[in-house]
């Protein structure tokens, strides 16, 4: 072994998570980097479709990950960190809405990201306009819908259904129960489902 | 909270949540002869159709990502907040020393673990020898202790390969720290392959 050879670390994306994780929790800047390019896309999703603004959701992105590179040294259980941070985003998410709330604003207009040029959703339909049009048309249907529920509804659904968290995840995100997620929804599906229905 | 915790029912006692559960199963006998529950079905498996088409085509759409000047000002943040942990003494003579962070050392220590087959290099602590901290030093002989936490491939010989390590870090940070790792503890706290 030569014991003067460059020091080059393995790359994060050849690493397990957890791997990766505990390196940036020890300052690593490529590790956390690499975890920045894993979860913002994931992140901003979840806040557009909370928040439907896309200012606010990009607020969120950064506040959250800004956050996550301060305190990744006391996080204790490296496993525990795409949870970690979904709660982080969630909470900032319903801050959000609380503070709307609270300034009594009026109701925000679906369209934020649409008059967005360039940044219209381009439903992969492989190029049948037909089928892109029921595509656009479903999608709008949905998020319109998603958009009525109250806050903590729509955060079980998104993060359950869009974000695949298991009910365990999810209770421990909003900080409630596994029987009260389930209950959060059901309500939300049958709500969801009898507003798409309404429209169609 | 009650209101949330309450289940929606249909009009034939069944919850919204037992018709969900099968809902990509063929209907029972109950739910074709029953008019709620073959309602209920429908504008279901209508929802859960939309939700794919949602998580599919938003995971896919370049415009649900954050603009890059997002990230930019993250990693800025993080450049300017960095960690690189205590300051260890390399060298000290009358005229001045030589410090080195314990982010360096870590470097070098993950590099060692990285080289050897099935072993990950975790979080590590590196502490200067309490003997050797301040005390004037010529190079090559301060001393420091690593607490290096890793994880092994499951089929890994795991005191075979530890003890690799542990000589492998040794001979690595006096080849190119120059200090003297006396103490090296490895802990292996997990298996990243299972």
């Amino acid at each position: 072994m030569d014991e003067h050879e460059p020091v080059a670390l393995t790359r994060p994306e050849d690493l397990d998570e957890a791997t990766v994780v505990a390196r940036a929790q020890d300052g690593n800047l490529d590790a956390f980097e690499y975890l920045v390019e894993a979860y913002q896309g994931r992140l901003f999703r979840l806040a557009f479709r909370m928040l439907h603004d896309r200012g606010e959701a990009e607020d969120v992105v950064q506040e959250t990950l800004v956050a996550c590179w301060r305190q990744l040294p006391l996080l204790i259980n490296v496993q525990a960190f795409s949870g970690w941070l979904y709660q982080m985003a969630t909470n900032r998410c319903l801050d959000s809405l609380r503070r709307r709330s609270r300034q009594a604003e009026v109701v925000q207009e679906p369209v934020t990201l649409q008059s967005i040029p360039g940044s219209f959703t381009e439903p992969g339909a492989g190029g049948d306009p037909a089928r892109e049009a029921e595509i656009s048309c479903e999608i709008d249907g949905l998020t319109t819908a998603l958009l009525t529920l109250p806050p903590g509804q729509r955060a079980c659904w998104l993060l359950r259904e869009i974000h695949e968290r298991s009910y365990a995840e999810i209770a421990a995100t909003l900080e409630i129960s596994e029987p009260t997620v389930r209950g959060r929804l059901a309500r939300a599906r049958a709500q969801l489902a009898e507003r798409m229905s309404q429209w169609q | 909270m009650a209101i949330d915790e309450t289940n929606p029912r249909l009009g034939c006692g069944r919850s919204i949540d037992e018709v969900w559960a099968t809902i990509n199963q063929p209907p029972t006998a109950h739910e074709n002869g029953c008019a709620p529950c073959r309602t209920a079905r429908g504008s279901l498996a209508k929802l859960a159709e939309a939700a794919r088409t949602l998580r599919d085509n938003d995971a896919e759409d370049p415009s649900l990502q954050p603009h890059h000047a997002v990230k930019d000002a993250i990693m800025n943040l993080a450049r300017a907040e960095v960690r690189r942990g205590n300051r260890l003494p390399v060298f000290q003579s009358g005229q001045g020393g030589i410090t080195i962070s314990e982010q360096a050392i870590t470097s070098v220590i993950w590099f060692g673990t990285d080289a050897l087959p099935g072993v990950r290099g975790r979080r590590c602590r590196v502490h200067a020898d309490p003997a050797t901290a301040d005390a004037l030093r010529p190079a090559g002989t301060a001393g420091i202790s690593v607490d290096l936490r890793i994880a092994v491939a499951s089929d890994t010989d795991i005191p075979g390969t530890a003890e690799l390590l542990r000589q492998r870090i040794i001979t690595m940070i006096t080849g190119h720290v120059g200090l003297n790792a006396g103490t090296v503890n490895i802990t292996v706290e997990d298996f990243y392959d299972v």
